[in-house]
């Protein structure tokens, strides 16, 4: 799932749109969706993120209902056991007759969509020295790049290894598989230390003094947008309450 | 007489275990030249280049920057760093960046240099390896090629004097090679000077101006490639065979010489 949210927000057509703009978007609603009633409020919001990401940042159904399944999964589960009670008669529906259960799903599900679609828009370092602009201390957001770039490195690793031991039979059976990925494990660990050996020398070449240094785009904030969103959130608050 | 801007004075250096990389070794590098440093895998080619970038230091034996030794201290290296540019085999090993442009310009802000002027290094460095467009892509979604010269894009922004490669064309298919080869001919006619390890005759015939030939941890033959990759025998010492197009030419002549007789 991690890969699928980075393939597509480095595929994404609002990639280069300012941080401030997609953030001013995703968490707004999401405010909205944890503040306003469910019903319309959550629902609304529901399907202006669907709507927004499907349509706006022109993410595939089958990706954008890939990704949602799994948090959807959860949220239903959960919600499941407030659908039902266990009463004298034994299992039942709940006194409420489930009304409580939908606005969970409600609620969580569009709260879930909001970051959805902020996360298929952002690559993950934007995500990093958005929150470096806030105040994050650098050390942490350094760390939390090189995690970020090192998850890539890793994976490689691990399929290569993985591919290798396939070829000779090592996942044949559920036993082999599992002694095969304990030897995987084993490997990943020195490979880690000594890859991070390597690119220690790598950016001592190029005069690594203890900062990342790193010139990022300039993506100014565009008003016009900010004014729409805003009106847009506004205007989805009001319809929600008024219908309420 | 050519400049030397880099040379290795009996240097030797062995790894724990008491593996001997470099055993007396010496070398002069002259400036705006492209050299050739040529053996077999595991001969101490990688770790050479390590210590003509104070990455790694000397047991015995000094190396001098510009006519200059002892450049060790934080100062110092910083200086050399400058001056000498090293590109890893691997590229991965070097990009850490989300995007090629971020990555290429880590090096010029280390030097100091404004976003301005960093901005046009970048943009230079990208140009000069053909890799403009991919400015904006993420390091992790590129393909090998892509990666070794964007690596090498990296180390370019810092305009050093003297280029080090360890195997550049390691993992290149043909047309890969090519190009890197295009844009490293680029850079020497500039007046970069290129040091790049291979153990492949064919390429440092085709494009280095001298060969150092390592053998045993020191180099047993250096001068014009067209002369030492004529040396058979100094090539089977390193446990090399000499360009294919020179065996050819070697073959036919010793053919014609039995033909005669």
């Amino acid at each position: 799932m991690t890969l699928a949210i980075d393939r597509l927000a480095q595929a994404s057509p609002w990639r280069t749109r300012a941080l401030g703009e997609k953030a001013a978007l995703a968490l707004g609603l999401l405010v909205l969706a944890l503040v306003l009633p469910p019903w319309p409020g959550a629902a609304l919001v529901l399907a202006v993120a669907w709507g927004t990401a499907l349509i706006g940042a022109r993410i595939g159904l089958a990706d954008w209902l890939r990704l949602n399944a799994a948090p959807l999964g959860f949220v239903l589960t959960g919600a499941a056991t407030l659908a039902v009670e266990l009463g004298p008669d034994g299992l039942g529906l709940a006194a409420d007759h489930g009304i409580r259960a939908l606005a969970v799903v409600l609620r969580a599900s569009a709260a879930t969509s909001c970051l959805l679609l902020l996360a298929v828009t952002t690559p993950t370092p934007d995500l990093i020295q958005g929150l470096r602009r806030l105040g994050l201390p650098a050390e942490i957001a350094e760390v939390a790049l090189l995690t970020w770039r090192f998850l890539f490195l890793l994976l490689d690793a691990a399929a290569a290894i993985r591919g290798a031991q396939e070829s000779r039979l090592g996942w044949s059976n559920w036993r082999r598989g599992l002694h095969s990925l304990g030897l995987l494990i084993a490997l990943l660990l020195p490979r880690a230390m000594d890859s991070a050996r390597r690119l220690e020398i790598g950016l001592a070449a190029r005069s690594f003094d203890g900062t990342l240094r790193m010139l990022s785009p300039a993506r100014p904030v565009s008003a016009v947008w900010l004014g729409l969103v805003a009106t847009a959130e506004a205007a989805l608050a009001g319809v929600s309450l008024w219908l309420s | 007489m050519v400049e030397l801007i880099l040379e290795a004075q009996n240097i030797s250096y062995a790894y724990p275990g008491g593996i001997m990389a470099l055993d007396g070794l010496s070398l002069g590098i002259g400036r705006g030249r492209k050299l050739a440093v040529l053996g077999p895998n595991g001969a101490g080619k990688s770790t050479l280049l390590l210590h003509l970038n104070g990455t790694l230091t000397p047991q015995a034996g000094r190396v001098l920057l510009g006519g200059e030794a002892g450049l060790y201290s934080r100062a110092g290296l910083a200086r050399w760093r400058r001056r000498v540019g090293l590109v890893l085999q691997d590229p991965d090993d070097q990009l850490f960046a989300a995007t090629v442009a971020e990555d290429v310009s880590f090096g010029p802000l280390n030097l100091g240099l404004d976003e301005t002027e960093t901005t046009a290094r970048v943009a230079e460095a990208l140009a000069a390896l053909g890799i403009a467009d991919l400015a904006e892509r993420a390091t992790h979604m590129l393909s090998f090629g892509q990666k070794k010269r964007v690596a090498i894009a990296g180390a370019l922004a810092m305009r050093p004097e003297v280029l080090l490669l360890d195997e550049p064309l390691a993992g290149l298919d043909h047309q890969g090679g090519k190009r890197l080869l295009d844009a490293l001919g680029r850079l020497s006619d500039a007046g970069t000077t290129l040091v790049f390890t291979t153990h492949d005759v064919d390429l440092a015939w085709a494009f280095a101006d001298e060969v150092a030939l390592f053998s045993g941890g020191r180099v047993g033959r250096f001068g014009p490639a067209a002369e030492v990759l004529a040396d058979r025998d100094a090539l089977a010492a390193a446990g090399l065979e000499p360009p294919l197009l020179l065996e050819l030419g070697f073959r036919t002549r010793e053919e014609a010489l039995v033909g005669r007789r």
